[in-house]
């Protein structure tokens, strides 16, 4: 018993522990509006560009943080482009940038000092593996993307971009400026977490939220309670039972997701 | 006659090289009902988005009175209705430009927002969620957010579509009635002739790239909808109504 409580109080996951406060609650918010907005795609795609990011700092020796940034922002800003979608749907376009930095991202891993190893680290991630310098950066990051999320506009934008536009909106700017938060965060924690960690975070508690909930702002605090629930107990549970961290928090968020979607179709059925 | 709200001066309206409208020539007048009508493909909606700003003309001039204020009515079938939103969440956001950016509406918005709802007679649905709400419910929704810009101009953009008949005529007497007893303006896109013409002052006909403006009788004419629409018809009054039907399925009916 001792043993997993003296590893819990350890500054490894202790600093584990800040980061995933800081993604849960920040990712959890802006995940509504990636899923609302039915962009989730884009979150992978933006995540795997941005590990090609990674990938290229590590072979030519730059700073990881500022090459899957900069990576991350330079996608934010093809995807916040609005495109005809007569000759190829947004949805193949996605797709393509997945898969061509897929490739791009083991290639350059396989000529780095670690191979494989790395493209294993940049997919799966290890929250646990967070340096305690860059614990501050996060928390940074993270409030300042929370105060500028608070916005009605990113609502009226998302919901009805053609009134906003006539209300004097300048819609595209606050495109820009959402794809910009989204690959901001993106950036700037997949070199510490990884794809998927990141990906499910910007999914799955967004999911359970509004399925459960009627309203936006609801939604919001119960999907950053869900990633909150299944960042603290996934990393309890990993240390308790000596589990891979990652797998263990995104089976949590699945879990949590599916609970209030029984939920849901329960409390729909009673209200028939 | 006073001036007009909105005038479009040898105006040239398309994408890039692509020209869709030229030389269109209109006044939109303070108290007008106009209606536009065309086929589809036409250009209503490359106009609707000039006139609401949102599209820069090619060339030519388009003049907004001071103090304009476009209430917007944009297609139901455009929104989704999965985002968690009420009744009056939406119609709060035609008070956002109010707000201000960053600030959150004050509680005379959402006190006038509440009015707006009631206006379109939706007070009691102001806290449902707007996919629980019927297309015809979800329309005056759409209605009262454009009411709360406290429009001077108010555009509405097939509002009819997917309605039955008795909802349409319910949405189209709530039109009416903004337009009668509150001395609004409006203009109305629809690719519906019969209403649009029942209810204009003023009609525009998209017709090969070039807007016709008149009144509806003007307008309502077998030759020039023959025209427009390519194939023969024939155009019958009953009231106030216009009935129009291609002349083949006329004959047909009136075979049988």
């Amino acid at each position: 018993m001792s043993d997993w409580l003296e590893t819990w109080q350890s500054p490894m996951v202790q600093d584990a522990l800040r980061v995933g406060i800081v993604l849960a609650i920040v990712a959890g918010y802006l995940g509504i509006y990636v899923v609302l907005k039915r962009i989730v795609f884009v979150g992978a795609a933006l995540a795997q560009v941005s590990a090609a990011g990674v990938a290229l700092a590590f072979l030519v020796g730059w700073n990881p943080l500022l090459s899957a940034t900069l990576f991350a922002l330079a996608g934010s800003l093809f995807f916040a482009q609005s495109w005809s979608e007569r000759r190829m749907s947004r949805e193949a376009v996605i797709g393509a940038v997945f898969l061509t930095f897929s490739a791009l991202t083991v290639l350059l891993a396989s000529k780095g000092a670690h191979g494989m190893e790395e493209v294993q680290h940049l997919l799966a991630g290890d929250i646990l593996a967070v340096a305690p310098e860059e614990v501050w950066r996060i928390w940074i990051l993270g409030v300042l993307v929370a105060f500028l999320l608070l916005r009605k506009e990113f609502l009226l934008v998302a919901f009805d971009a053609e009134t906003a536009q006539a209300l004097g909106y300048r819609t595209r700017w606050w495109e820009f400026a959402f794809y910009l938060m989204l690959g901001g965060l993106i950036g700037a924690v997949i070199h510490l977490v990884g794809l998927v960690l990141i990906f499910g975070y910007l999914v799955l508690p967004a999911m359970g939220a509004l399925l459960l909930c009627r309203h936006v702002a609801s939604a919001a605090v119960v999907a950053i309670v869900n990633a909150l629930l299944a960042t603290v107990a996934g990393l309890l549970i990993s240390v308790v039972f000596d589990l891979p961290t990652t797998a263990t928090i995104l089976a949590l968020m699945s879990a949590i997701a599916a609970l209030e979607g029984l939920a849901s179709a329960a409390m729909s059925h009673s209200s028939r | 006659m006073s001036d007009p709200l909105v005038r479009f001066q040898e105006v040239q309206l398309g994408y890039g090289r692509q020209v869709v409208l030229e030389n269109v020539q209109l006044d939109i007048f303070r108290g007008d009902f106009f209606g536009l009508v065309g086929p589809n493909g036409s250009g209503k909606t490359t106009l609707l988005r000039c006139l609401l700003g949102i599209l820069k003309p090619l060339s030519g001039e388009i003049t907004r009175s001071a103090g304009l204020r476009i209430g917007y009515v944009p297609q139901r079938e455009m929104l989704d209705p999965r985002f968690p939103l009420t009744a009056l969440d939406i119609v709060l956001m035609g008070r956002y430009p109010c707000a201000g950016v960053f600030r959150s509406p004050r509680r005379a918005d959402r006190d006038f927002a509440m009015q707006c709802l009631q206006q379109v007679g939706l007070g009691e649905a102001a806290h449902k969620l707007y996919r629980e709400l019927s297309g015809g419910q979800r329309q005056r929704v759409l209605i009262a957010r454009a009411l709360a810009v406290e429009p001077n101009l108010l555009v509405l953009d097939e509002p009819t579509n997917g309605l039955d008949l008795p909802t349409e005529a319910a949405i189209l007497g709530l039109i009416e009635q903004l337009h009668a007893q509150s001395g609004l303006t409006i203009v109305l896109v629809s690719h519906v002739l019969n209403v649009v013409a029942r209810y204009a002052t003023r009609m525009g006909v998209l017709l090969d790239g070039r807007l016709l403006v008149g009144d509806a009788e003007e307008l309502m004419q077998e030759q020039v909808l023959e025209e427009v629409y390519g194939v023969p018809v024939c155009v019958q009054r009953l009231d106030h109504h216009y009935i129009v039907a291609v002349r083949e399925i006329e004959e047909a009916c009136s075979d049988e």
